[in-house]
């Protein structure tokens, strides 16, 4: 599109409970998509998500559910009736000189969650800002190093026991990869 | 969702699709690649608003 790119991404998933039903009714169709626009070393992308039914969306405790919300630090954006917005950018440095090194930011905001009355309620709603730099050495001794340092402010108006809570987090990854073959 | 702390092995071995069986066992260690990641992690979360809980932080190591 002009000089620059646009890719839109779109994820349908549907799920629903199966046999003895141990975990309970599972009703769930979430829809989402995310459009990024690309020039040179910058990308803006804007997303929209939305879960239809009567549960939340179901995944494996400590995965990465491949919805559109992927890498939010402090919640998965997936609870009954969510309305996720999302905006994004990132940069990737190489373009001033230094490759390896890569920046984002994003901001996600939801609303007309649906959780027990325990929980919080009808009408709820969460946020979360994300800042992220990472590098990857490039060559010298440390060649394949990398370091990715993210950040993440979370809020939300749930009830204080439930499981997600307004949090600010730092996370630090210091990870060395290194081909066998 | 509450514990993030990640103690990984990651073996990541691929290998491209072959159309003919005859010629699936050629290049199958070829074509292969297989990498080791070693992973310093470290997180830290300041809980804000009404928790029982108020901080939770873990350096984790693994590869």
């Amino acid at each position: 599109m002009g000089p620059g790119r646009v890719k839109t991404d779109v994820r349908y998933h549907i799920s629903s409970e199966d046999g003895p039903a141990k975990a309970g009714k599972v009703d769930n169709r979430t829809f989402g998509v995310m459009s990024t626009y690309s020039l040179g070393a910058q990308s803006l992308g804007l997303g929209y998500m939305q879960l239809n039914g009567d549960t939340a969306m179901p995944y494996i405790a400590g995965s990465e559910p491949m919805v559109v919300s992927e890498g939010a630090l402090s919640s998965e954006f997936l609870n009954p009736k969510e309305r996720t917005w999302q905006v994004r950018y990132d940069y990737d440095f190489a373009a001033l000189a230094v490759p390896g090194l890569k920046g984002m930011v994003r901001y996600l905001d939801a609303s007309h969650i649906e959780l027990p009355t325990a929980l919080g309620g009808k009408d709820r709603s969460e946020s979360e800002k994300d800042i992220e730099l990472s590098y990857v050495v490039q060559s010298s001794t440390f060649k394949n190093v990398a370091f990715r340092l993210r950040h993440a402010w979370y809020r939300n108006d749930f009830a204080p026991v439930a499981s997600f809570r307004d949090d600010n987090e730092l996370r630090v990854n210091i990870d060395y990869t290194l081909a066998l073959w | 969702m509450s514990t993030l702390k990640r103690v990984q092995t990651t073996l990541a071995l691929g290998t491209p699709c072959s159309i003919s069986p005859a010629l699936l066992a050629q290049g199958f260690i070829e074509d292969s690649k297989a990498t080791l990641t070693s992973r310093n992690y470290y997180f830290d979360r300041d809980y804000k608003g009404d928790s029982a809980q108020s901080a939770a932080r873990e350096w984790a190591r693994g590869g």
